[in-house]
């Protein structure tokens, strides 16, 4: 459901699949864990993302608080998603390419 | 996950408006992805639960609010889950919605977005459900806005509902409820840029609020119903079918009748048919009586004392010595208008009485009621003379012209008639809204048209320079668009 590497000194987390509540719930405590450890800046790459519930809009705004992430980025956003994030009206706080 | 939707009201006269809108953009934005099954999901489980809990809130309802009859607040909740969710479980509210390839236009169904809903007193858990039942079914995120004399009911009633969409996997926060209520919260809640509009069902000011407020509102008017018993009536059955709406809830709906018209044929045997049902006539005197209990003369309204009230503790409340089982008050008037406070609308079982002389008299005497205070609401007229129903309803400036039916529940849809089920009765321009239909899911909506490029084919022939010569008149200009076609 997710994958991490280093790309260019940052953390990418590439989820695989829908991000549905439950889905969510499964991944949080992995991907915060991950995000304090590297110390770094975060991607997540949504490619293989179609579908997103509340819960991850809250953890994009949580990722983007944490203290030491310098850099929070969303790729790979798909139409249907990105207009998820505009009627939120939280994209103007995130760079979502 | 969270269970409840609780509002923090630490701010902003007890209300915390930017939380629930961020609340309610977030639902509103997840709503956006979920498909028509998903959605038909949420909405069944929503129905059943509502419509499982029905008696329950029927009696937090009447206790809360001491108004009305308990077991016709259920039947309201049966209309509200039942009837309404009948009504819409088929139409299609996501994505395309209809295809038309002669005319090249394809539509789309997209949500609206947030809404705020004003609930009123006299159906605090019946419209919480029809329009937590359409919001849903048009995946729009609701905020509930209680009246604050039936709180516990109508949140409860959210409660209920709430539980049982998440249980289908449906947005967090689709459904909110305002815990605490204050006139300064419920207006900047309504102004609000993210709110996509605000559904008020309410008294007069609350909905001159909504429609103040900037935001896209769809509201109602008040009532003022006439039912007229003409020539080639059934009394007997005309009689029974205005107790049976009349009495409903103690008269709580807005589309209740508050007034008889009665042929001058018919009036001896409409009076003995009133009298059999329980129906006490007050004299002159009584009247006067009544009139200051039920009746605010210096605001010109209803004395909220009496709303939803029996018609024996009404009468007790005016000294009236009418027998303990009355089921009506009825005033036979002299005339229509402020002098006369009981020809305008009140909320109770009480009705205003008039003998007309023939049909014209009838009519002249129904368009005088409806015009004072109840434009664009709803007449009612028995008859079976189908000319003089068409006749009567031409001059009626009223949303619905119910027939042979008891009104109250005749407007509401679904039971008497093919109208749709609602607890909201737009009433036109002349209630000072924007439509005279009984709002439904359909309002709800913002249809896209995708418009296929089909080319006027009178254009494609027509030289369109000769517009610009104004030596040609009109008729020749529309001969010769049209040639050929």
């Amino acid at each position: 459901m997710l994958q991490f590497k280093l790309e260019d000194e940052k953390l990418v987390c590439l989820f695989l699949s829908n991000m549905e509540t439950e889905n969510c719930v499964n991944c949080e405590e992995e991907l915060f864990k991950k995000i304090r450890e590297a110390k770094l800046p975060v991607v997540f790459d949504l490619k293989e993302v179609s579908y997103i519930a509340s819960m991850f809009l809250s953890m994009c705004l949580m990722a983007k608080k944490e203290p030491d992430v310098q850099d929070f980025l969303l790729i790979n956003v798909q139409p249907n998603v990105k207009k998820v994030f505009k009627i939120a009206g939280i994209d103007k706080h995130l760079t979502i390419t | 996950m969270e269970k409840t939707a609780v509002v923090d009201t630490s701010t902003t006269g007890g209300v915390d408006i930017e939380n629930i809108m961020q609340k309610a953009s977030f639902a509103s934005a997840i709503f956006s992805q979920l498909s028509q099954e998903h959605t038909d999901r949420i909405v069944k489980a929503v129905y059943e639960a509502g419509f499982k809990n029905r008696i329950k809130l029927a009696k937090m309802a009447h206790e809360e609010t001491k108004l009305g009859v308990w077991e016709d607040k259920v039947i309201k909740n049966v209309v509200a889950t039942q009837f309404v969710y009948e009504d819409i479980k088929n139409l299609k509210t996501v994505g395309i919605i209809s295809d038309n390839e002669e005319s090249g236009i394809i539509e789309i169904a997209q949500p609206i977005g947030p809404i705020f809903a004003l609930i009123p007193v006299t159906n605090p858990t019946s419209t919480v459900m029809f329009k937590i039942l359409i919001a849903l079914k048009t995946r729009n995120p609701i905020i509930i806005s209680p009246h604050h004399r039936a709180m516990k009911c109508s949140n409860e009633t959210a409660r209920i509902c709430y539980e049982a969409a998440l249980k289908e996997d449906a947005p967090q926060d689709c459904i909110q409820w305002l815990e605490a209520k204050s006139s300064e919260g419920t207006r900047a809640l309504m102004k609000h840029k993210k709110l996509a509009l605000v559904l008020a069902t309410g008294g007069s000011s609350l909905v001159g609020a909504a429609y103040s407020s900037g935001t896209p509102a769809i509201g109602v008017g008040p009532g003022n119903v006439p039912a007229y018993i003409g020539e080639t009536a059934d009394v007997g059955f005309a009689v029974e079918q205005i107790f049976t709406s009349k009495t409903f809830d103690n008269g709580t709906v807005c589309a209740s009748e508050q007034s008889i018209i009665v042929d001058k044929s018919h009036a001896d045997k409409a009076k003995k048919e009133i009298e059999a049902r329980k129906g006490y006539f007050l004299s002159d005197d009584e009247i006067k009586r009544v009139e200051d209990v039920a009746f605010d003369k210096e605001r010109g309204l209803m004395n909220a004392a009496i709303v939803g009230q029996s018609a024996a503790f009404i009468a007790k409340l005016a000294n009236i010595d009418a027998p303990s089982d009355v089921r009506l008050l009825i005033a036979p008037l002299k005339g229509i208008g402020k002098d006369y406070p009981l020809s305008s609308e009140v909320l109770a079982p009480i009705l205003a009485y008039y003998i007309a002389n023939d049909f014209e008299h009838a009519v002249n005497l129904c368009i005088d009621l409806n015009f004072h205070g109840g434009i664009g609401h709803t007449v009612s007229i028995y008859s079976n003379d189908d000319k003089k129903i068409r006749e009567f309803a031409s001059v009626m400036n009223a949303g619905r012209i119910v027939v042979n039916t008891p009104s109250s529940q005749g407007a509401v849809g679904g039971l008497y008639n093919t109208l749709h089920p609602s607890f909201t009765l737009g009433c036109g321009s002349g209630g000072k809204n924007i439509t005279t239909d009984n709002i439904t899911a359909r309002h709800l909506l913002n249809i896209q048209r995708i418009a296929r490029r089909r080319v006027n084919r009178r254009l494609e022939k027509f030289d369109t320079s000769l517009y610009l010569d104004e030596s040609i008149d009109t008729k020749t200009l529309e001969d010769e668009f049209n040639r050929n076609y």
